[in-house]
């Protein structure tokens, strides 16, 4: 497959890059696995159970967990996919099928751009409109009628909590997984439509019809997002509340695992095991994240072939 | 039954736009927002705003010039970094994809994308910034390359898929070589494409946060003070002022979201107007 000595060049010079880039991943979990390393072998498995943040002066008074955490990652990014799949797949709808040209393309406009803007904007906004808004108008009135419920059953104090968090990683997330959708729909052939459309079915009929030939690569794409979002950082740290506490309330404020490492990283360098377990906390977020996105690129690339038979 | 097909037809097209639109308003409010707390801080100062350095937490008013500083020398840089090997990156897995390495290759750069940019900035963090012994703007420019390579590899890849074949074997027709065929015929047919996907990729490492958390330093008291020395950069500075819980630093935070919408915005419409569909 190398025709001339000029490929051949090309061919070699390029080589060494191709491998670094290999390389470069098999690099940074290495690293974080011999940084994180003191910290698998002092506290074992109490390191993903226990719910403790104690630094001390002396190394052996020490004790983490990344229970929090690690629920407080999963709870937050799954509550955000949960909510932006039906806001996506509405936007990829309205965009291709539902407006006509004219006014489908401003809005992808305005879609893309959404897409595009830094996520510390989205977390400004986050604490500061968001934040007072759902606290009065959303928060207090769930606890207070609707307390019994033990989602609802802690008090809102601050407004900075799981659901806060959730609800601004969810909108910025959506564009991400509308950008996927819309991508994904207009692989579908265009014979299905056709076909629904001539045997006489209406427009949520066709789209009915339309979704379940999406169906795996909506599944798919929700595993990109979550991915994503797990891995989010400034959002979440500034709308999650930053506290230490294992919860299932939707109103509590918590940590997930980059908001627990931005907000440490800076003090865990005078303790001895703190910053080895924020980077066993690194590891395992990188690994999950790794996983699921490769898992959705594979899935969405099934579907491709699938579709295009 | 049919009119009931024709009102439950109105009903779910209603709620899909309606659905759509509520989930785009926040960004209304966030360019209304921004436009009023930023506004009013830029008003105030004026160009004072982009060339002060910030203020202390009692001082009345500051500016953010040595975010912006670091911001421009840091994204710079790191597109000077990222670039130059994801475009041969992208050229070698799209002229060789049935080669082994290409395969390979194309499988781990797409999986970095799924790289938490927390992550990258701790890896940059434990291989530059504790060698070194100090945060440094250099520190941040390479982290936010490692952000932006794999952006840059599937605009590139997706720029060259994109070259017809007729073209292609016209080219190799002519006994041109890969790389002849690269420089005389595609960069120019590609031009719009490949100047989106750097334009793209420069957006998106100028408005990255995370990869900077460990790695660029805080740096306010003076502007700028060399590539290996701690630096600030836009997005950081709004993150960082915030979490403080000084009213004078959230100003600075809206009047600094502000400025950073308006370049992002700017920058946004070229790229966007040079290629249509453009995806972060």
């Amino acid at each position: 497959m190398l025709f001339s000595r000029s490929d051949k060049i090309l061919f070699y010079t390029t080589l060494p890059l191709a491998v670094g880039v290999v390389g470069l991943l098999l690099a940074i979990a290495s690293s974080l696995l011999a940084q994180a390393w003191p910290s698998f072998e002092r506290f074992g498995l109490e390191l993903l159970l226990s719910s403790t943040w104690r630094p001390s002066e002396d190394p052996l008074e020490e004790l983490y967990g990344l229970a929090p955490a690690i629920v407080g990652s999963l709870y937050v990014a799954l509550l955000a996919t949960a909510i932006s799949i039906p806001l996506s797949i509405s936007l990829m709808l309205t965009v291709t099928e539902v407006l006509p040209r004219g006014l489908g393309t401003p809005l992808r406009y305005v879609v893309e751009v959404m897409g595009g803007l830094p996520t510390v904007v989205y977390g400004l906004w986050g604490s500061s409109v968001l934040v007072p808004l759902l606290r009065d108008n959303v928060m207090k009135p769930l606890h207070e009628y609707l307390g019994f419920i033990p989602l609802f059953s802690c008090r809102p104090l601050t407004g900075y909590s799981v659901l806060t968090a959730s609800l601004v990683l969810a909108i910025a997330s959506t564009p991400y997984m509308t950008a996927l959708l819309i991508e994904g729909y207009q692989m579908v052939p265009s014979k299905y439509r056709e076909g629904a459309y001539s045997l006489g079915a209406l427009d949520y009929e066709v789209y009915g019809i339309m979704l379940g030939i999406l169906k795996p690569y909506v599944v798919a794409a929700a595993l990109l997002s979550f991915s994503r979002a797990l891995g989010e950082t400034t959002i979440v740290a500034l709308t999650v509340g930053n506290s230490m506490k294992l919860t299932t309330c939707l109103l509590d404020p918590t940590y997930t695992i980059p908001s627990l490492i931005a907000n440490q990283f800076d003090s865990a360098g005078l303790y001895r095991y703190a910053l080895p377990t924020l980077f066993a906390g690194a590891l395992i977020l990188l690994l999950v994240c790794l996983a699921t996105s490769y898992l959705g690129i594979r899935m969405v690339y099934a579907w491709r072939e699938r579709v295009y038979v | 039954m049919y009119r009931s097909r024709v009102l439950k037809n109105y009903l779910v097209l209603a709620l899909v736009t309606a659905t759509s639109l509520i989930s785009v308003a926040p960004l209304a409010s966030i360019i209304y927002t921004a436009l009023v707390e930023g506004g009013r801080v830029l008003l105030e100062l004026g160009v004072r705003f982009l060339v002060e350095l910030p203020p202390t937490p009692l001082s009345p008013a500051g500016g953010i010039a040595p975010a912006l500083v670091g911001s421009l020398v840091a994204s710079t840089l790191a597109l000077l970094i990222a670039v130059p090997p994801s475009f041969a990156l992208a050229y070698f897995v799209t002229e060789f994809p049935k080669h082994l390495v290409s395969k390979v290759c194309e499988v781990v750069v797409r999986s970095f994308m799924g790289v938490p940019s927390i992550v990258i900035s701790m890896f940059v963090y434990y291989v530059l910034v504790v060698p070194m012994g100090t945060q440094s703007v250099l520190a941040g420019s390479v982290a936010l390359s490692l952000v932006a390579l794999p952006y840059a590899y599937v605009y590139f890849t997706s720029a060259f898929r994109s070259i017809p074949s007729s073209i292609r074997e016209a080219a190799m027709a002519l006994g041109m070589s890969r790389l002849r065929a690269l420089v005389y015929v595609y960069v120019g047919l590609l031009r719009r494409p490949l100047t989106t996907g750097i334009l793209v990729t420069y957006l998106k490492v100028f408005g990255d946060t995370a990869p900077l958390l460990f790695t660029m330093g805080f740096l306010t008291n003076t502007i700028f003070v060399g590539l290996l020395q701690p630096g600030n950069a836009l997005p950081l500075l709004i993150f960082v002022y915030a979490l403080s819980p000084y009213e004078a630093f959230h100003r600075v935070a809206w009047g600094a979201t502000l400025v950073l919408l308006a370049i992002y915005l700017a920058l946004f419409t070229v790229a966007r107007g040079l290629v249509r569909g453009v995806k972060l």
